[in-house]
């Protein structure tokens, strides 16, 4: 153990490093620059690194489930991104990430699938890929609008992030307003990315392994005007569990968008509301989350989410996390981000009786990225 | 469980098909200057649409999907290039899923890559702000050059409608005939202030100071894209009062407060400027546009004169 003073001279080190690399677009980012390669043959490659640091009053008794971050220094994710059309009928990408986990850091292909570039309005892929559920899962950790994914979908879902190794067909229909269809076949169970279970290791599908988990989604996005966009999304993911019952989850969430066209760069705001149902290993859970992003200058985010777990479930039962987060991002390619995080948790001891814990969470973040990196959602 | 997956198959099968016949060819472009040239040339021929409106910022654009709407069914896209597109129309072109406009295909035309770019860094740094890494893209406030890129975009426009090429041809010669007119007009108003030193905002205006004998001495922007600081601002002050610059060049998108801080500091008059066709009402053209631009500038350095 070193003392406060060593490693706030540590922090001062690393932090000059991060600031010193410039770098992937971050959550806040207005825009990225991906250098535009000529060659279809070089791959555009790029880096990032994610890095947190802070303090969470949450005791080792509170780790129930994925979720809140832990106190001290880690390193988010480091990821490293290959991507590059093969020929003119295919895309590919490869990322390899580490993320940190009770402290071990943890290396694996995060994603690796190629998809369809030359047949119209479908895209057709194959490999491992983000599945499509929710509103949150497709963001990477760096893309990521708070510090962690909404509380009530890592609940709910039981994982940090959603992975799956198979076959996803998105399809943008003719109508004229963007709807895309997106259906998804993977594996059996859908694998926890790098934050476990509650039961530590990925669940369902013990058996035959075609009994496939199968995610569907639905997106659509209005024109409000120049200025405002409506999005309105519905997922459902289902699989069946180790005892061959079925398991699913299902989600529905809008989205408001406000962008002036004119001052685009200074200030937009964004409001998200999701509701996610889930009925698992036997048990049926909800939750919603609702969050505003305002941006306030060309640099600055001011942000509020608060989210809830056990909206039929009784008054004391139910968990509620709310987080307001400070980003300033320099460039589209690095940010600093202050996020403070209260959560009160329902415990069902077997002895006493319910009683609620109050988590409070300071931490503070560092983005950075080099090279190319692909878009982002709008 | 399989029967979920096979269900929802058929139904994204059933859905697809339903491709529109369009008699014109599809035109979009990332700018509303280029979708004016091509609906010059292209005539009843084309409809060409903008991606971005006229008083937007073209390096700031947020990938809409509706914008994928607008380009799934394209059967052209033309773009500026020169880095100035890059942060969302990539994006844009995989999310339209039409295959049609990808880079490489005749359906996509950028048409930085035809032009002699002025402003290429000699080190690609991003410490340096990284927004013109390939050289300044704003070369469409140059007469010159769009007339040289006329034929360009004809070309283009003939392959892929062949049936009309020479109606394109000669649409496209009538309007560089207008445009030579033009320049030697615009060159001459400009004259009387060759040598004027100028600040604007952002790097907007290179191949306009160089076109017309203009002298830019600075941008209020620490690099393209990064806002300036309160020393930059300080800094910028000096360069205005050192270099006796009258005027500055704002152009309607970006913040205004930089400009009117430098402006009250040193006594500076800011002109508002539109950058594109249509940015204001009477720039229904390019040749209208440039008039705009031209004007204005002329008006507001008139008082400067003796
Ligand atoms: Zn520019």
């Amino acid at each position: 153990m070193f003392s406060v003073h060593q490693l706030s001279v540590r922090a001062r080190i690393v932090l000059t490093i991060l600031i010193g690399i410039c770098s992937l677009p971050t959550a806040n980012a207005q825009t990225r620059t991906v250098q535009e390669r000529p060659n279809i043959w070089n791959p555009q490659i790029s880096t990032g690194i994610v890095f947190l640091g802070g303090y969470s009053t949450a005791d080792e008794h509170d780790h129930e489930g994925a979720h809140g971050l832990e106190s001290g220094f880690q390193l988010q994710e480091i990821e490293l991104r290959v991507e590059s059309n093969v020929d003119p009928f295919f895309r590919g990408i490869v990322s390899l990430a580490g993320h940190m986990h009770e402290g071990v850091m943890e290396v694996g292909f995060e994603e690796a699938f190629l998809s369809t570039i030359a047949i119209p309005d479908l895209t057709l892929r194959a490999g491992k890929f983000l599945l499509n559920f929710g509103k949150s899962n497709l963001r990477h950790t760096h893309a990521r609008h708070y510090l962690s994914a909404p509380m009530p979908t890592t609940a709910l879902t039981g994982a940090d992030h959603l992975l799956g190794i198979g076959v996803s067909l998105d399809y943008l229909m003719p109508l004229p307003f963007y709807t895309e269809l997106n259906l998804q076949a993977v594996r059996p169970g859908w694998e926890t990315g790098h934050s476990e279970d509650s039961d530590g290791h990925a669940h369902g599908g013990g058996g035959d392994p075609l009994d496939l988990t199968y995610v569907t989604h639905l997106k659509t996005l209005f024109d409000l005007g120049d200025t405002t966009t409506l999005e309105l999304g519905g997922s459902y993911m289902a699989n069946q569990d180790d005892h061959g019952h079925l398991q699913s989850v299902w989600g529905v969430d809008m989205t408001m968008k406000w962008v002036p066209l004119q001052r685009a760069r200074y200030e937009t705001i964004d409001w998200t509301t999701e509701y996610i149902s889930s009925h698992r290993h036997g048990v049926q859970g909800d939750g919603l989350y609702t969050s505003i992003r305002r941006q306030t200058a060309q640099q600055w985010w001011m942000q509020l989410r608060g989210g809830v777990l056990g909206l039929t479930r009784e008054t004391d039962t139910r968990r509620y996390r709310g987080e307001t987060l400070l980003a300033f991002a320099p460039s589209e390619r690095s940010a600093v981000r202050l996020q403070y995080a209260l959560e009160t948790q329902a415990h069902s001891d077997t002895t006493a009786d319910e009683h609620h814990d109050l988590v409070h969470e300071v931490f503070l973040q560092f983005i950075v990225s080099m090279g190319t990196h692909p878009a982002h959602a709008y | 469980m399989k029967h979920i997956g096979s269900t929802f198959l058929f139904l994204a099968l059933i859905l697809w098909g339903s491709s529109t016949a369009n008699a014109k060819l599809n035109v979009v472009t990332t700018t509303n200057d280029l979708a004016d040239l091509v609906r010059q040339i292209g005539g009843p021929h084309v409809k060409a649409q903008s991606i971005t409106k006229p008083r937007q910022d073209p390096h700031y654009v947020k990938a809409k999907p509706s914008l994928m709407v607008k380009l799934r069914r394209a059967d052209l896209l033309v773009s500026i290039g020169l880095d100035l597109e890059t942060g969302w129309l990539p994006s844009l072109i995989r999310g339209s899923r039409n295959p049609k406009i990808r880079p490489g295909e005749p359906g996509y035309l950028k048409v930085g890559g035809f032009i002699k770019a002025i402003g290429i860094p000699t080190a690609v740094d991003h410490s340096h702000g990284h927004v013109h890494a390939h050289g300044n893209p704003h070369f469409w406030l140059d007469p010159v050059r769009i007339q040289k890129l006329l034929s360009t975009v004809t070309k283009r426009l003939m392959k892929l409608d062949p049936a009309h090429a020479a109606e394109f041809k000669a649409r496209a010669a009538a309007l560089s005939e207008k445009l030579d007119a033009k320049i030697q007009e615009w060159t001459q108003k400009m004259a009387p202030y060759k040598g004027t030193p100028l600040v604007s905002y952002h790097d907007t205006f290179n191949y306009f100071y160089d076109r017309f004998g203009l002298v830019g001495v600075g941008t209020l922007e620490i690099k393209p894209g990064v806002p300036p600081s309160p020393k930059h601002l300080s800094r910028a002050i000096q360069m205005v009062k050192g270099n006796d610059v009258k005027v500055l060049l704002h152009e309607i998108y970006h913040d205004e407060r930089p400009s009117k801080f430098v402006a009250k500091r040193t006594g500076a008059k800011i002109v508002f400027l539109p950058t594109s066709v249509g940015g204001v009402r009477e720039a229904s053209d390019y040749i209208a546009f440039m008039d705009v631009l031209i004007n204005n500038i002329i008006a507001s350095l008139e008082p400067a004169k003796e």
